[in-house]
């Protein structure tokens, strides 16, 4: 009798051992995946461990990593897609909502990178940057078209000339500019072939005007005045 | 003939014999240093510190020239002042991109006698998202901040562009 209660007590405890170590091997070949994609050793631990404590089982964590396989599969940046999962896991955001914010930002990097490679060949110097920075932008309310008239422009594609009127365009947008309204500053800001500092000045003086209580056009109107054509016109 | 050539061949030949002491009266007259035989490519006698010292000096110059690796003006580098009102608050912390929205990372010092929490930290240059911490359970957005953007979870983060004067 002792023997057989002895042998059923073994047997009920090594099934949730071998459950244990069976899910542990998971998360270490989960962590693995993880630093394949490029991500640090440091953040890799740090946000396995977030899912763990929220209670997610590994085949949960791994869905909530599959936008960030799958741009790795693309060749898309995946920096800023780990990031969204840290961010949402920081702020005690269920993991399901957190994929959700993750598969909408990696449609937006689909999006940003078919629109940068359809006016440039290859994806080589400072491509990921501007594609991270139109996924932004378009995740901030911009359109995919205003990207593709812009880059359609005629004249050189300067990838850093580019980069801060995309993010002064982001800005903008998130002030209530409409799309053509966006477009048409970021278009003036390459006519004019503004440096970075006179593009984030420009952004400047609408969200000062847009304290004051101007509108856009009132704003706009003023923007491009010289203060010399300002005195002759006087 | 076969004389005078001869006689020209013994002329040409001809060496006078230095007067006996001849060599020993002309290394005595000279300085003791030149007498003693160089041994390898160390100068000796001293006459290395003289280029030593310039090279010294020259290299306290170069160093004086180039900035520090570490300051806060590093390529890339810019320090960013961040701070909020919360008179009432017992911890006020800082998440961002730029620490990868790790908790515990940034804590503000404060409050100051009129409630400010404060903190400067160095950022890459760059496009960058954050939003404060309060007692680790209240998110706050940046009022003072120009751009402020809806995170998809609910909150508000605020945005900002950071970048050195030289490279914008």
């Amino acid at each position: 009798m002792h023997r057989a209660i002895a042998l059923a007590l073994l047997f009920c405890g090594a099934v949730p051992a071998d459950q244990v170590e069976h899910s542990s091997q998971n998360w270490k070949q989960l962590r693995g995946k993880n630093l394949e994609m490029g991500i640090s050793g440091e953040r890799v631990d740090r946000v396995v461990a977030e899912c763990r404590k929220a209670g997610l089982t590994v085949a949960e964590a791994e869905e909530l990593f599959c936008p960030v396989y799958a741009a790795h599969d693309e060749q898309l940046p995946t920096e800023c897609l780990f990031l969204k999962i840290e961010e949402g896991l920081a702020k005690g955001v269920d993991w399901k909502d957190v994929h959700k914010a993750t598969d909408r930002r990696l449609e937006c990097l689909r999006q940003a990178d078919g629109l940068v490679m359809a006016v440039r060949s290859g994806r080589g110097g400072q491509h990921q940057h501007l594609v991270m920075h139109v996924c932004m932008a378009m995740e901030s309310g911009l359109s995919a078209d205003v990207f593709a008239k812009l880059f359609s422009r005629p004249g050189g594609f300067r990838y850093g000339r580019l980069i801060h009127v995309v993010e002064a365009g982001e800005s903008l947008k998130l002030e209530g500019l409409t799309d053509s309204q966006v477009l048409h500053v970021m278009n003036d800001c390459l006519d004019r072939n503004l440096t970075g500092a006179e593009v984030f000045r420009m952004v400047d003086v609408f969200q000062e005007g847009f304290k004051q209580g101007k509108d856009y056009d009132t704003i706009h109107a003023t923007l491009w005045v010289s203060p010399s054509s300002t005195s002759s016109d006087r | 003939m076969h004389d005078h050539d001869h006689l020209e061949q013994r002329l040409s030949q001809h060496r006078t014999q230095a007067p006996e002491g001849f060599a020993d009266r002309v290394m005595e007259s000279l300085p003791t240093w030149r007498k003693s035989e160089r041994r390898g490519w160390w100068p000796a006698h001293g006459r290395w510190v003289a280029p030593a010292l310039a090279g010294a000096a020259a290299m306290f110059f170069i160093m004086l020239a180039v900035p520090p690796l570490h300051s806060s003006e590093q390529a890339g580098e810019v320090v960013f002042h961040f701070e909020l009102h919360a008179p009432g608050a017992d911890k006020v912390e800082l998440l961002g991109t730029f620490n990868n929205w790790k908790s515990g990372d940034i804590v503000l010092q404060g409050p100051d006698a009129s409630g400010h929490w404060t903190a400067s930290v160095e950022l890459p240059e760059g496009r960058h998202e954050y939003i404060f911490l309060v007692d680790g359970d209240r998110w706050v957005t940046d009022p003072k901040g120009a751009t402020h953007r809806p995170d998809g979870f609910g909150q508000v983060n605020t945005v900002i562009k950071v970048y050195d004067e030289d490279n914008a």
